[in-house]
């Protein structure tokens, strides 16, 4: 599909399926397009070009009340003169039910989400939490077979977001429903999603399980968008079938398992914070480069390390609070990765900066 | 002498108390976290110190001055808003020199300032750009500068990094931190994002429901906290409903059926008890492991979750745990519906007299 | 999805079906536009085109040019002026009503509103009372008249009755207004003063100048009440009045057609320079401000404004109450309500202006609506759409009695339409706007997504309308429902324009004041006072109906 609003296209020949009963995620930052996407799934809007189908069935010019896709947005939109289970039952109301059987089903939803005492409470009376499983509970109730989620969790508290993230699946699943839930917090997607989808500038970067595109990033923005992750620019200098040697700036050298790029080449060795671990032993490790603890940070149950190398390049390290050696600013480390754990991508045309900066 | 001191502040809004009796000490060049879910009075007490909100009882005091009864325009306290308020009818420039054009500077000085404050955040050719030009991060480092051009030394942050995305976020919190470092700033940053708090403040206030729940650093919090709130909102925690069978400081408690050895730091004396361990210190063992705090459970479900694996391990008595791992571990692989043995180290485990109120209500984020 | 009962009459199942075709929802939209074009903007702007062959007369003449081109620089002077004024006294009045706390706020909140509620015709006679006569103010100094009719009374009635009109949108934006600018500014280090001055109103600047132009198109337009104050004065629509009681059309014509093209240049000139005047903001003098911002400052621009408001505004509009109650006791009252002499002829006016108040409300409503859907959503190009928004404007902004003119023309030509249709016609066209704008705002404050989602949840559009955007834009229908009513009642200029036989309450009103009839005072003052009270009794329930909502 391709929507375009002006010049640019907000959505660009984006091409992907879903599976019944899946639970996808869409992952990318503000203005990658993703919401674009979802309501042209919904049927708010029309391709430029390209289509939707349903299952298997084409609904691109049809209106969002005969999709069996129910939209809900980010800010909720509960109905502010209707009470908690009139915005309920509007969906099976609306699909002609009558009043008795649509409070019931919505009852039913409501029961689901633990919000039936509060059936008679208009939204402004619930906290942003509770208003969420109201949205919830009427985007089920609507008895759509799929959920168009976009960023559900994102109005709500931080600790609250990470304590429904699974709530949410597990509802959506217990239901039976597939779900696309559109997201900026890379962390969510990954934890939830049965398969995600990486968008960036309207355009589909990466898609698979969280596991695959967490381990193997296709692109330099994936693997700085998902997880954080070490750059180290380098030439390589030697290749075999085992490996490939690369030479860093200042002369230091690592090996890596990867062998798609030729002598010379100009090439980044991603590292992810987390396979970069600091050594107490480093001649007993691949690839250890020596450096100096510039800062450290406590994040709870990860601790970041930022470490300058010898040449000068910046590296972080995390890992659990529980496993890390205790190290001070200014102390000297040695710090390794594993050359399985080395991936490696072509220097880019445009620079790294403008490579991987997500507006 | 402590920059900023707090002293009984309370707001009441009709039957609800925002702020109830909340007292702190700020010390100079003190970078102090705010933190806590929504309503609990963090935002409302920073506003207080400005002076944007008035409170019903207690006093602010700034370098020893009482503030009560002084206007906003004259407590010489920068803030910087939620949603940025970069007047959107002024150039950057223009938004940075408005502090010190007001207080009657000549314009050549106050555009001087405007651009040492201007090249300080890297946009000194952006001088003439107006704020939707730039992004929600820029925006924000104006906002701070504005306010120290101002001439503030004492700097209050209301959600400064709430709009932006996850990971924008996630960066640009080290930077906002070493600008106020650079500046030489003291400063007050309300977040309801452990997380954020805890990389960058030296200390943090937990709050929930217009009270102070617990004070501490990042490290105390995190590894002894001594509220149950505290252990839950800060990081996770597995809760687990105990009677203490042997006290004393090397305490034996039994958990509905399994017994825990645990030290007893707060000296708790109660018989019910709540006993609380973070998921990463637990770790898997192989199934043939015993011994004591070893427990036996089977794997109901695990979840990639990036740079760790959560584990749902149901136990013998009934009772579930959440496990976290490193994803590259040494420890064994392992599969939903294995049996394994969990291992829960004594020095890791924390114990609370059972709340009045009920664990659920304890713990509860909003 | 069908299943069970449903619980709507086949009538609606139909309607909402019907709702669902995109081709169905195009023809109503094209249908309330054409209405639009044809019936509401094309007849004022084209009738009067028609006589462009009279024009010549006026050149013939010179005094008779003469006392035209001074009869319309007049109107814009008087206007320009007026605006000007009633912004700088009206603002620091709109202000009080946001932010002061005292508890007068709500009962001049309300006075605010008198002279938008009452008919003009009631605000000029009650103006001339105070002002001119011995039962006036001039009886406090043993003298005839204060100030007789003539230009002074004219800016005085001008001033007055667009006060509202800058007091009501600035009241609007301050409420709509983001706070935290100016909390910003004050953690800043700004004095109160500074902020307002270089944060604040820069920001509200549109909101100004939409005041400043409601103002002036309220001062352009009005007529009734001009004519009770002028004396032997003229501005553009005494002109016009004066010469349809002489039979002269050429010069008629001549005045509707200049008033008609320059009206709307000078709105354009306006709309388009006024946001881009450039207000001084970049210098700032501490202490003088802040002495401003102090108690004694505040105090003392209050207690100046307040002055201002009860002296030139309150007072002269709300005169014509003692006339008007000792009308009650001195046997007025019962020869109005028998219905004898002049009152027989007055009766049949009230319930004239009734009936066409009524007619034109439920026409615009029907046919407004699907244009204030066009103009908040914004469904066509970018372009188009701030084109009908123009457009829309186009019948307050001409002045009525030259709009009735050119309309007057334009039926007459187009074959013998009754003078009741005319009549109709030209209310409607006068009052379309109100309703548009009043409609368009509140469902443009309705969120897309809410309709989005309802559609979502398996809604059709008409459903989507009925239970979703209706009820969240009722109060918002309802205002625009009275507005359009009490000002369709209130019309003079038009009303006169267009009536030959047939006259409206206020046409017949004017006469009896400025006419020959054996009218005793007293009988003026009933006669305006009751038709003053049923817009009383219909702006009162307005606002309690906005209150309610607020």
């Amino acid at each position: 599909m391709t929507k375009s609003y002006g010049r640019t296209p907000a959505i660009d020949r984006v091409s992907f399926e879903v599976q019944d009963g899946e639970y996808l995620c869409v992952l990318g930052p503000t203005g990658s397009g993703k919401t674009t996407l979802l309501r042209l799934i919904a049927g708010l809007v029309y391709p430029d070009q390209g289509e939707v189908l349903i299952d298997g069935k084409p609904v691109t010019r049809k209106p969002p009340e005969e999709r069996n896709a129910v939209y809900v947005p980010q800010q909720y939109a509960l109905f502010p003169h209707m009470r908690v289970l009139e915005n309920v039952s509007f969906g099976p109301a609306s699909k002609g039910l009558r009043r008795e059987a649509a409070s019931k089903t919505a009852l039913e939803m409501l029961r689901m989400v633990r919000l039936d005492p509060r059936a008679d409470a208009f939204p402004r009376e619930l906290s942003g939490g509770m208003q969420q499983r109201v949205a919830l509970a009427r985007g089920l109730a609507s008895g759509a077979r799929l959920l168009l989620l976009d960023e559900p969790l994102g109005a709500l508290d931080a600790r609250l977001r990470v304590e429904l993230r699974y709530k949410l699946r597990e509802l959506a699943k217990s239901q039976g429903l597939t779900t696309l839930h559109v997201t900026h917090d890379q962390e969510e997607a990954i934890t939830i999603g049965d398969r995600m989808v990486v968008l960036r500038h309207g355009r589909v970067q990466q898609h698979g399980t969280p596991f695959h595109v967490y381990q193997r990033p296709s692109s330099l923005f994936v693997a700085d968008f998902i997880g954080g992750a070490n750059f180290l620019e380098g030439l390589i200098l030697e290749r075999t079938r085992e490996g490939s040697t690369v030479r860093l700036r200042g002369g230091l050298q690592v090996r890596v398992e990867d062998t798609t790029y030729a002598v010379d080449e100009p090439v980044i060795v991603v590292v992810r914070e987390e396979k970069m671990s600091l050594t107490a032993a480093p001649e007993a490790v691949p690839n250890p480069l020596w450096g100096e603890v510039k800062a450290l940070r406590f994040l709870g149950s990860f601790t970041r390390y930022e470490v300058r190398l010898e040449n000068g390049d910046e590296v972080v390290c995390k890992s659990l609070t529980t496993r890390v050696p205790a190290l001070s600013v200014g102390e000297k480390v040695a710090v390794s990765f594993a050359p399985s754990d080395g991936l490696v991508y072509s220097y880019p045309s445009v620079g790294l900066r403008r490579e991987l900066e997500v507006v | 002498m402590p920059r900023v001191r707090v002293v009984g502040i309370s707001k009441r809004y009709g039957r609800v108390t925002a702020l109830d009796r909340v007292s702190l000490e700020l010390e100079d060049r003190e970078y102090l976290s705010i933190l806590g879910p929504s309503g609990c009075g963090k935002t409302t007490l920073i506003k207080c110190i400005a002076g944007i909100i008035q409170p019903d009882e207690g006093r602010v005091y700034v370098d020893d001055r009482d503030l009560t009864g002084v206007p906003i325009q004259e407590r010489g306290v920068g803030y910087v808003f939620q949603e940025v308020a970069l007047f959107p009818h002024m150039s950057v420039a223009d938004n940075i020199s408005y502090g010190p054009r007001v207080k009657g500077w000549s314009p050549e000085r106050a555009e001087r300032m405007a651009k040492e404050m201007l090249s300080m955040v890297r946009l000194e050719d952006r001088g003439g750009a107006y704020s939707r030009e730039l992004s929600g991060g820029a925006q924000q480092e104006v906002a701070v500068v504005r306010a120290f051009a101002s001439g503030s030394s004492l700097l209050l942050l209301d959600e400064p990094l709430g709009a932006l995305d996850a990971k924008v976020r996630a960066k640009l919190r080290y930077e906002l931190r070493q600008l106020v470092t650079d500046l030489g700033l003291t400063a007050m940053h309300v977040t309801h994002d452990q997380e954020e708090a805890l990389s960058i403040s030296d200390r943090v206030v937990v709050m929930k429901a217009g009270r102070i729940v617990e004070v501490g650093t990042p490290m105390q919090l995190y590894l002894e906290p001594k509220r149950i709130f505290t252990a839950n909102f800060v990081g996770e925690a597995n809760f687990l409903r105990a009677r203490i069978v042997r006290g004393g400081e090397e305490a034996i408690l039994d958990v509905d059926g399994l017994e825990l050895h645990c030290r007893n730091p707060f000296s708790v004396e109660t018989e019910r008890v709540v006993a609380a361990i973070r998921p990463e210190f637990i770790s898997l063992e192989e199934r043939g492991s015993s011994g004591p705090n070893v427990w036996l459970g089977r794997i109901e479900s695990q979840v990639f979750a990036g740079s760790v694996v959560r584990y749902q391990v149901r136990l013998t008595n009934g009772l579930a745990l959440t496990v976290k791992r490193p994803l590259v571990s040494e420890e064994p692989e392992l599969s939903v519906g294995e049996k394994v043995a969990l291992f829960l180290p004594v020095e890791h485990i924390l114990i609370y007299p059972f709340p009045e109120g009920g664990l659920d209500q304890e713990i509860a984020l909003e | 999805m069908k299943s069970g009962e449903t619980t709507r009459t086949s009538l609606l199942v139909r309607l909402e079906g019907l709702s669902a075709q995109p081709r169905v929802r195009a023809v109503v939209y094209a249908a309330s536009l054409a209405f639009f074009v044809i019936l509401v903007l094309a007849p004022p702007l084209l009738g009067i085109l028609l006589k462009t062959d009279r024009l010549g007369e006026v050149y013939a003449d010179p005094r008779l040019m003469e006392r035209a081109q001074s009869a319309i620089t007049w109107s814009f002077a008087i206007a320009l002026l007026v605006s000007a004024l009633d912004l700088l006294a009206g603002t620091p009045l709109a202000w009080f009503i946001v932010r002061s706390k005292t508890r007068w706020v709500n009962v001049i909140d309300t006075l605010a509103d008198i002279p938008f509620i009452i008919p003009t015709v009631a605000l000029g006679f009650s103006t001339r009372l105070f002002w001119s006569t011995p039962d006036g103010l001039a009886a406090l100094f043993g003298l005839n008249s204060l100030i007789s009719p003539g230009l002074m009374l004219i800016l005085l009635l001008h001033f007055a009755f667009s006060f509202p009109a800058v007091v009501r949108v600035m009241v609007g934006a301050l409420l709509g207004y983001e706070a935290t600018y100016e909390v910003a500014a004050k953690t800043l280090g700004a004095q109160p003063f500074t902020a307002t001055r270089t944060v604040t109103f820069p920001i509200l600047r549109p909101a100004i100048v939409a005041s400043f132009l409601l103002a002036f198109a309220r001062s352009l337009s009005e007529t009734g009440a001009t004519v009770m104050v002028a004396g032997t004065f003229e501005n553009g629509p005494v002109f016009i009045n004066n010469a349809k009681n002489a039979g002269l059309e050429g010069p008629l014509v001549f005045v509707s057609f200049v008033l008609i093209f320059a009206s709307l240049l000078a709105f354009a000139s306006i709309s388009f320079i006024g946001p881009r005047l450039k207000i001084p903001v970049r210098r700032a003098w501490p202490t003088g401000e802040r002495a401003l911002s102090g108690r004694a400052g505040v105090t003392f621009r209050d207690s100046v404004t307040m002055i201002v408001f009860f002296a030139f505004v309150i007072t002269p509009s709300l005169f014509i109450a003692f006339p008007a109650t000792s009308a009650l006791t001195d046997g007025t009252l019962g020869k109005a309500l028998s219905g004898s002499g002049v009152w027989g002829p007055y009766w049949q006016s009230v319930l004239l202006s009734y009936t066409i108040g009524v007619i034109a409300t439920l026409v615009n409503i029907a046919a407004g609506l699907p244009v204030a859907v066009l103009l908040a959503r914004k469904r066509a190009s970018k372009a188009a759409t701030a084109l009908l928004d123009a457009l829309v404007n186009v019948p307050i902004v001409v002045p009525s009695i030259a709009l009735g003119v050119s309309l007057s023309f334009f039926w007459t030509a187009f074959g013998a339409l009754p003078e009741f249709w005319v009549l109709i016609l030209s209310h409607t066209t006068i009052t379309y706007t109100y309703f548009v704008r009043a409609m368009s705002a509140a469902i443009e404050e309705i969120s897309p997504e809410m309709e989005d989602t309802a559609r979502s949840l398996g809604a059709r559009p008409l459903t989507v309308f009925r239970k979703i955007t209706l009820p969240l834009a009722k109060y918002a229908a309802l205002s625009g429902a009275i507005l359009v009513f009490t000002r369709s009642i209130d019309e003079t200029g038009a009303a006169r324009a267009v009536s030959r036989e047939l006259k409206t309450a206020p046409v017949l009103l004017v006469e009896w004041v400025r006419g020959t009839l054996p009218v005793s005072n007293s009988e003026r003052a009933l006669g305006v006072a009751l038709l003053a009270l049923t817009s009383f009794i219909a702006l009162l329930v307005l606002r309690l109906i906005t209150r309610e909502k607020r």
